[in-house]
């Protein structure tokens, strides 16, 4: 039988974050908020190019989508939620996970459900087509 | 926000300069938004790694105080660097918080997070506020260490231990913050001897 030890860790992140000092928690969220905000334009130019590969390689436009891997379109969903994060709006990243999760039932069996992923595709195009940037990027 | 309670305003104050901090991810621009938010934070010692390799050997050379991790990377992932740190990184970086970020969390990749040691798992995309609420949650948790054959980690059975005081709880069914706050001050060695002292009682 395996054994157990249980022990006590000590917390060295919480004797150095609350020594008194610093920012107020409110303060340090929106300055997080304001330097995240400088990303926002580089963000959603990658976010826009990740909606043009998906569009090229899996629409119903796109000639061999048949032959191409499920696993790659999931990777291009996840980059898409991954470069979300300074950009507006939120339904954006929504829209991609809905499409990973759709994805993950697809790869364990194995049936594409292709009008599925293209309601998916068109929901990320439009989107993106109506998309506000951070504070610190200019409205489109 | 729910970075605070009454007795934890969010007029605490926290400091991230002193804090040593490693953060992994193999995408430059994922990476840069985790660096820009804690860096916004106030944090000025950050270890940048583009892969778990690099965060290995930034791990080995010193204190380090957290780890942020991206959970899928090519050659080592995510889970098998948490993994490492928790068996085979310098002992005092053994039982370091370890937080997992990852752009899809279905029911596997939480149970992966939660078997390989990792204290959070974090849904992408980043904001500011989850962030500052799991840093929070970590710093003020009084989790035990577990160490067995098969796992080595901060205890895996604190779903019904409720939120540390002060924190708001992540999920509807959560206990309330107060619940672990103390509710008066606490006891003088005489009042608690006046209870535990036997009393002579008259028959």
């Amino acid at each position: 039988m395996s054994v157990v030890r249980k022990f006590k860790i000590r917390n060295r992140l919480r004797e150095a974050l609350f020594d008194g000092t610093g920012k107020r928690i409110d303060e340090a969220v929106a300055d997080a908020d304001i330097a995240l905000a400088g990303l926002a334009e580089a963000c959603m130019a990658t976010v826009r190019a990740c909606i043009a590969e998906m569009t090229a390689g899996f629409s119903a436009q796109a000639a061999d989508r048949d032959t191409r891997s499920p696993v790659e379109l999931y990777e291009i969903s996840l980059r898409i939620i991954d470069a979300c994060a300074p950009v507006e709006p939120k339904a954006l990243a929504d829209a991609a996970r809905c499409l990973c999760d759709l994805l993950e039932s697809s790869m364990e069996t194995g049936v594409w459900r292709w009008p599925a992923v293209d309601v998916h595709i068109d929901a990320l195009n439009l989107l993106s087509s109506n998309v506000r940037l951070g504070e610190a990027g200019e409205p489109s | 926000m729910t970075t605070g309670t009454a007795s934890k305003p969010l007029l605490s104050r926290i400091n991230f300069e002193t804090l040593s901090l490693v953060i992994v991810d193999d995408n430059q621009q994922s990476l840069d938004i985790l660096v820009q938010v804690i860096s916004g934070f106030g944090a000025k010692k950050i270890s940048r790694c583009l892969s778990a390799e690099e965060a290995q050997r930034a791990i080995s050379v010193g204190d380090v105080d957290m780890v942020v991790t991206d959970a899928r990377m090519p050659a080592m992932d995510g889970y098998d660097l948490t993994r490492w740190i928790r068996r085979e990184a310098p002992e005092q970086n053994r039982m370091i918080p370890v937080i997992v970020v990852t752009g899809h969390t279905p029911r596997n990749e939480v149970t992966k997070a939660r078997d390989c040691g990792a204290n959070f798992i974090i849904a992408k995309p980043i904001t500011p506020k989850t962030m500052m609420d799991r840093f929070l949650w970590v710093a003020r948790e009084d989790r035990m260490g577990i160490e067995c054959d098969n796992y080595i980690g901060p205890d895996r059975r604190f779903r019904r231990a409720g939120p540390p005081p002060g924190m708001e709880g992540r999920r509807r069914d959560d206990l309330k913050g107060e619940v672990g706050d103390a509710q008066e001050p606490n006891m003088s060695q005489d009042q608690i001897d006046s209870i535990m002292k036997p009393q002579k009682v008259s028959v």
